[in-house]
């Protein structure tokens, strides 16, 4: 009956009921939008993570996890150790570094990769890293080469002829995605060897990357490599999930205080035009108490009709975030620095689930003061000055 | 036979800045199943306190009154609005059906509460509707009735859950003199038909309907 009463009360004056319906719709988008910002980030770059084949990425202990630097020695030793674990599937260094890249005199900087054949992850191609260099599209297009066709690799540029030094030749395997690329950044994979010959440093590492078995715990090897090997530090995917949101805590505290304010204006929202309403229906609500409804039920009534204008808007107010996270995402990712693959408004049913969670809350929360209001009239001195007039 | 509602030096005393005012002032008196009774007396003379004290709206400030055999200041809120929901009907002067349910709707509101099965609420509107002559208006909004449809869908509400008795104050203080009387055959056929009445009123014509008058002046009954 509560509830019936509930919904149809909120039709007796169906503008004002549309408008706040409107705002609270606006708020609820925008708290929807800074709930994937809170925790869309951080799973994006877990999903970049996951794709990219390998669970444990081994570091020199303090380093960044991101680090470029040839500080991994011995690297071949430690990579057998590691894969001779019975949960390890295979263990691999990896190089990452700063190369030139010359074709046709064009000379050009780029990130090199130097990586193992059985990495498909890190860059999306349909060539084959063993056949030659995958360049990204932007490098491909400003060195103007085709598969097929070669390239010279340099680690310096000789400061006579400013052509690179040290080079070696690569043939032009196909072109590539890299998940990690930055705007403008020039990006090519190589097989391992490729780079250790041209840097002439067998044996050293940018970092260490582990497969782990089907069904085996990446936990376990990760303790068991910080173990061993005490100068190195093992991070598995949450544990660089976690260092990523410590270094991403700003757009936390962003998504927090901006979905305070939504919260915050939907529950004022709700409250104000439900405390007007009820300053309305004194008289009514007193003659349903004097018809036998207990002052409870008209407290749970207008909480529900609190409830019920939260749970009305919250389908437009999700389609309307979802749709205003598209144009914010770009904004974002338009930001120097920012790897393309990475998304910053990720929806998820968690993410639409807890906005509706907070909306109802925000709308429930509004109503308690007119329910308070309402729950405590007097009934014989309102019935006095409301219904007799 | 047991009084349906007895009133035993009931004093009603409000406080307003500091200043008491007793609306009423020892008033004493029964009402019995099978009586019609109107109370009249000049705005101010504590007519509605009296009502709203015989409904258990109020609680008298001293003294003493029992609803169905109970004493009211010793029942709880949840008792006292059961016992409004189960055994008494109110019909206000305004009418107060609410604006945004239908006649049916509205009658159907206190037999939700009272959670009356579904066939027989059925059943009930259908048979307070034929009662009051508004069948024809059941799926009429308040805004669509006129005065007198208000106040006899009112009454049907009052009646919804079979009340013993039905405390009317003023039912006919909104309305034109014909329609006034009509209105009152209303009270004096639900009267006939077993609901014990007690009408609250300046009108003159409604209160010769009654079996007994009580005149109410300066909080004391004449």
């Amino acid at each position: 009956m509560v509830a019936f009463l509930a919904l149809r009360s909120l039709r007796r004056s169906p503008t004002r009921t549309l408008l706040l319906l409107a705002g609270i719709t606006l708020s609820g988008s925008l708290l929807f939008d800074m709930t994937m910002l809170g925790s869309g980030l951080v799973e994006s770059f877990g999903g970049v993570l996951g794709r990219l084949g390998y669970e444990i990425r081994v570091v020199p202990r303090g380093t960044l996890p991101l680090s470029s630097a040839l500080l991994v020695p011995n690297a071949s030793g430690i990579v057998g150790e590691i894969a001779a674990h019975p949960d390890v599937a295979w263990a691999s260094p990896m190089i990452a570094t700063q190369l030139y890249a010359e074709a046709g005199g064009r000379r050009l900087s780029v990130v090199a990769y130097g990586i193992p054949s059985r990495l498909p992850g890190l860059v999306r191609t349909e060539a084959d890293v063993r056949d030659g260099a995958v360049l990204n599209a932007l490098l491909a297009r400003e060195l103007q080469v085709r598969p097929g066709e070669r390239i010279r690799l340099g680690t310096r540029l000789s400061p006579q002829t400013l052509a690179p030094e040290a080079a070696v030749e690569v043939r032009v395997a196909g072109l590539g995605e890299f998940p990690f690329d930055l705007r403008g950044q020039r990006t090519l994979a190589v097989p391992l060897s490729v780079l250790e010959e041209l840097l002439g440093t067998r044996d050293r590492a940018s970092f260490l990357v582990v497969k782990i078995r089907e069904g085996a715990d990446p936990e376990a090897v990760r303790e068991w490599v910080n173990h061993t090997f005490p100068e190195l530090e093992a991070l598995s995917i949450p544990a660089l999930l976690q260092a990523v949101r410590g270094q991403l805590r700003y757009f936390d505290h962003f998504s927090v205080i901006l979905s305070g304010v939504s919260l915050v204006v939907a529950t004022l929202l709700v409250g104000t035009v439900l405390t007007l309403q009820i300053g309305e229906r004194l008289g009514e609500l007193a003659v349903l108490r004097a018809l036998g409804l207990q002052r409870t039920r008209l407290v749970l009534l207008v909480l529900l009709e609190g409830f019920a204008l939260a749970a009305a808007s919250c389908p437009l107010a999700l389609g309307i975030g979802l749709g205003l996270s598209e144009p914010l995402d770009a904004i974002l990712r338009a930001l120097p620095g920012v790897p393309q693959d990475l998304r910053f408004f990720v929806p998820s049913p968690q993410a639409a689930l807890r906005t509706v969670v907070l909306l109802l809350g925000a709308g429930t929360l509004g109503a308690a003061y007119p329910a308070w209001v309402a729950g405590s009239l007097h009934l014989a001195s309102t019935l006095h000055r409301e219904v007799q007039g | 036979m047991t009084a349906l509602v007895e009133v035993r030096e009931a004093w009603r005393v409000y406080r307003l800045n500091g200043v008491e005012i007793p609306a009423l002032r020892g008033v004493s008196l029964e009402v019995h199943p099978q009586d019609f009774l109107a109370i009249v007396g000049p705005s101010g003379s504590g007519k509605s306190t009296l009502l709203h004290l015989m409904g258990g709206v109020d609680l008298p400030t001293a003294g003493e009154v029992r609803l169905f055999g109970r004493i009211t200041h010793r029942m709880t809120e949840g008792e006292l609005a059961r016992l409004r929901l189960h055994r008494i009907g109110f019909v206000f002067q305004r009418f107060f059906l609410l604006p945004h349910l239908t006649l049916e709707e509205n009658l159907l509101l206190p037999m939700l509460e009272a959670r009356v099965p579904a066939g027989e609420r059925r059943r009930r509107v259908e048979e307070l509707l034929g009662y009051v002559g508004l069948l024809h208006r059941r799926h009429h909004r308040p805004g669509q009735l006129s005065g007198g449809e208000l106040q006899r869908g009112a009454v049907a509400r009052a009646l919804a859950n079979r009340p013993a008795l039905v405390l009317a104050d003023e039912p006919t203080g909104e309305l034109d003199e014909q329609t006034g009387r009509e209105i009152g055959e209303l009270f004096r056929r639900v009267h006939r038909d077993g609901v014990a009445v007690v009408v609250v009123t300046h009108n003159p014509e409604l209160a010769s309907l009654a079996q007994r008058v009580l005149t109410i002046r300066d909080g004391r009954l004449r």
